[in-house]
């Protein structure tokens, strides 16, 4: 599928309900970019994956980056979000980690109490990191458009 | 959101940044600033006023021209020693060369 495709790289779901060994095996067969969901925002239990695939989403991103700028808290923070993966995984891997603010299989951000237009500044803050943060972006569809459905189905 | 979302992006690819180291530039409890080559982002978890931060540690060469993405037109600074980073009302601001 891979080839007859030209796929570039594989997103895959639900990645500890599967051993690791098999990730390692399957991720290799593939020949291309490999990053899973695990559902998850503790570091070390994510850096636990990698090696078996290339990288995970970054949930600890999604938890972290947008607690600190929707809840308005100490931006120190955010450099202690860095020292944490620096101390969990090497550092080259933060590179291929996928970083995303919003999916669908969270109530969107936007969907959180608050002032609208303040939610909107911090949405915008919030993706300017994921873009340009060391990692790889994902932008959800609805991002795009201030989508702010909340929990399943709302944010689908 | 979708063109501000297009302007991160093509700036993104025009410098590859990718292939560039994050390095810290400045932090604060109100403010974060960080390069990736020579892409300077700020942003703040403030959303109403003005927040002000004087750069000094930063990517770029003295006399170079850098342009905010967003406003590449109007927002432009030239560098000399470090130089002021006005964010209003909770705005992000990414600076590349012109």
């Amino acid at each position: 599928m891979v080839e007859k495709y030209h796929i570039d790289g594989l997103r895959i779901d639900t990645i500890p309900e599967v051993p690791k060994w098999f990730w390692s095996q399957f991720s290799q067969a593939s020949g291309v970019y490999t990053v899973g969901e695990v559902f998850d925002g503790n570091m070390w239990y994510l850096g636990g994956y990698l090696g078996s695939l290339d990288a995970v989403l970054n949930y600890a991103f999604f938890f972290s980056i947008r607690d600190i700028l929707f809840n308005q808290k100490d931006m120190y923070n955010i450099r202690n979000y860095y020292n944490e993966w620096a101390k969990n995984i090497d550092s080259n891997r933060l590179n291929y980690m996928a970083n995303f603010c919003d999916n669908h299989d969270n109530a969107r951000t936007l969907s959180w109490g608050g002032d609208w237009e303040s939610k909107k500044k911090h949405h915008r803050a919030c993706h300017a990191m994921a873009m340009t943060s060391v990692g790889i972006p994902i932008t959800y569809y609805g991002a795009e458009q201030y989508f702010a459905g909340g929990n399943d189905p709302q944010n689908r | 959101m979708y063109s501000f979302l297009g302007k991160i992006n093509a700036a993104r690819k025009k410098l590859q940044i990718w292939s560039q180291p994050q390095v810290e530039r400045y932090v604060d409890n109100q403010f974060y600033a960080y390069s990736r080559g020579k892409m300077l982002i700020a942003i703040t978890n403030q959303v109403g006023g003005e927040v002000k931060r004087f750069i000094s540690y930063h990517p770029f060469s003295n006399g170079e021209v850098i342009c905010n993405i967003f406003y590449p037109d109007s927002d432009c600074i030239t560098v000399s020693g470090g130089f002021n980073v006005f964010l209003e009302n909770g705005e992000v601001k990414i600076y590349i060369p012109k």
